[in-house]
């Protein structure tokens, strides 16, 4: 399996940020990154926390076939006790924000505490900073891409964030990444607003490898055959999620 | 016949497949940092260009070499980096008006498309046709066309 084999714990409150082994018993036994992430948000946050509370913790999560040139494998999931529900929160999004998160070398990212003033986290392989985000609290996810971006003189790399309804605790904010893509459900936002943190940019040079190359990639190319030719593609290529908001609701 | 690669960015969605297949290629993993060809999004990501190595007939690389590293494949026609002999110098990066010869610091040498000896696997991936490997010589067959389209004369009449 194409893992990094570590994650990255972040502590807002005390401004570490330490990497770990991936749990592989769990990685194996919840696969993909809603499974894998579900279990971590189950073994680190009290079930009776205040969801927008220090307590809480929010989880960036990548699966298996996050960065590999799988169908839809671009998916990653944030987690968190959900405001909106009280309950485990999950919610997902596409564009290239996860991989990159895994190509910096993290199969999952864990975010613990709450931060006095706004901050954002910058991820570059080993190096991960937390920095003040006094400038970019209070703009748009558009204008805080491009001032990160600019900041670090790194047009390449990957963000997600939120906007100003994240920061004010809107109960249905979304974490966008890349501009367009957004986990919108379960009020993941508003929970990142919670901590004091406006945005996670990553960027990597580390890859994923997979153990039997030839093997997967004749796999790729079929379901990329497959998919091409199976129906309902047009609606989602014409209309986005929109046309799947019965069934989402169900 | 010599081929090159024809991109089109009206046909390209950015989703980096030609980047995960040229790292996984030449790199053995799926890693857009080590991709010879890069995809550059404008207005906010409604556009985007891939964009790598035209391979100039009259290199600037080549000619900045001082190793003679960067050596012309007379079957494809690309420029090629022999690492055995590449130093890492940079000199080239330095040399190539368009930025597509790159450092890798995880290596020493330099990297650029060398249009996978033939067979590039970017042109591959793409599911949309943005990257087509076609005749050298005919790189403008398809939009002659479309602008011959426009001078039909008699297809006007009729419509």
């Amino acid at each position: 399996m194409s893992w990094q084999g570590q994650i990255l714990r972040v502590n807002l409150t005390k401004g570490t940020a330490e990497a770990e082994p991936l749990n592989m018993e769990w990685a194996n036994a919840y696969i993909g990154e809603r499974g894998l992430g579900t279990k971590y948000l189950y073994e680190n946050v009290d079930p009776k926390c205040d969801p927008m509370g220090p307590d809480n913790v929010l989880i960036f999560a990548t699966g298996p076939l996050n960065g590999t040139m799988a169908s839809t494998s671009g998916r990653y999931a944030v987690l968190c006790k959900s405001p909106l529900t009280g309950a485990i929160g999950d919610s997902n999004s596409g564009g290239k924000f996860g991989a990159f998160l895994k190509y910096a070398g993290y199969d999952l990212l864990l975010i613990e505490g709450k931060a006095d003033k706004p901050v954002y986290l910058h991820i570059d392989d080993d190096s991960v900073e937390i920095l003040p985000a006094d400038e970019i609290w209070g703009t748009g996810v558009w204008h805080t891409e491009e001032w990160i971006k600019s900041r670090h003189q790194n047009p390449q790399l990957k963000i997600a964030s939120i906007g100003e309804a994240g920061e004010n605790g809107v109960l249905y904010a979304c974490v966008v990444n890349d501009l367009h893509r957004a986990a919108g459900r379960c009020g993941v936002g508003a929970v990142m607003g919670s901590k004091n943190l406006k945005a996670v940019a990553a960027y990597g040079t580390r890859g994923v490898t997979v153990d039997d190359p030839a093997k997967f990639m004749e796999v790729v190319k079929d379901t990329h055959a497959k998919l091409a030719a199976s129906g309902g593609r047009e609606e989602l290529t014409e209309g986005g999620t929109h046309p799947m908001i019965d069934m989402m609701q169900e | 016949m010599q081929k090159s690669l024809l991109i089109d960015p009206d046909k390209c969605t950015s989703c980096l497949q030609c980047e995960m297949a040229c790292s996984f290629e030449h790199e053995g993993s799926f890693n857009p940092a080590r991709s010879r060809i890069k995809i550059f999004e404008f207005e906010h990501g409604k556009r985007a260009v891939p964009y790598t190595c035209t391979q100039c007939a009259e290199a600037w690389c080549v000619h900045a070499c001082p190793v003679e590293a960067l050596v012309r494949n007379p079957e494809t026609g690309a420029v090629e980096v022999k690492d055995d002999v590449c130093v890492g110098c940079k000199v080239c990066t330095i040399a190539c008006p368009f930025g597509t010869v790159n450092y890798n610091p995880d290596t020493g040498k330099v990297i650029k498309c060398d249009l996978c000896h033939g067979d590039p696997k970017c042109a591959e991936a793409c599911p949309t046709d943005a990257i087509v490997y076609v005749d050298s010589s005919w790189t403008g067959l398809d939009r002659m066309r479309r602008w011959a389209g426009h001078v039909d004369t008699n297809q006007s009449a009729k419509a």
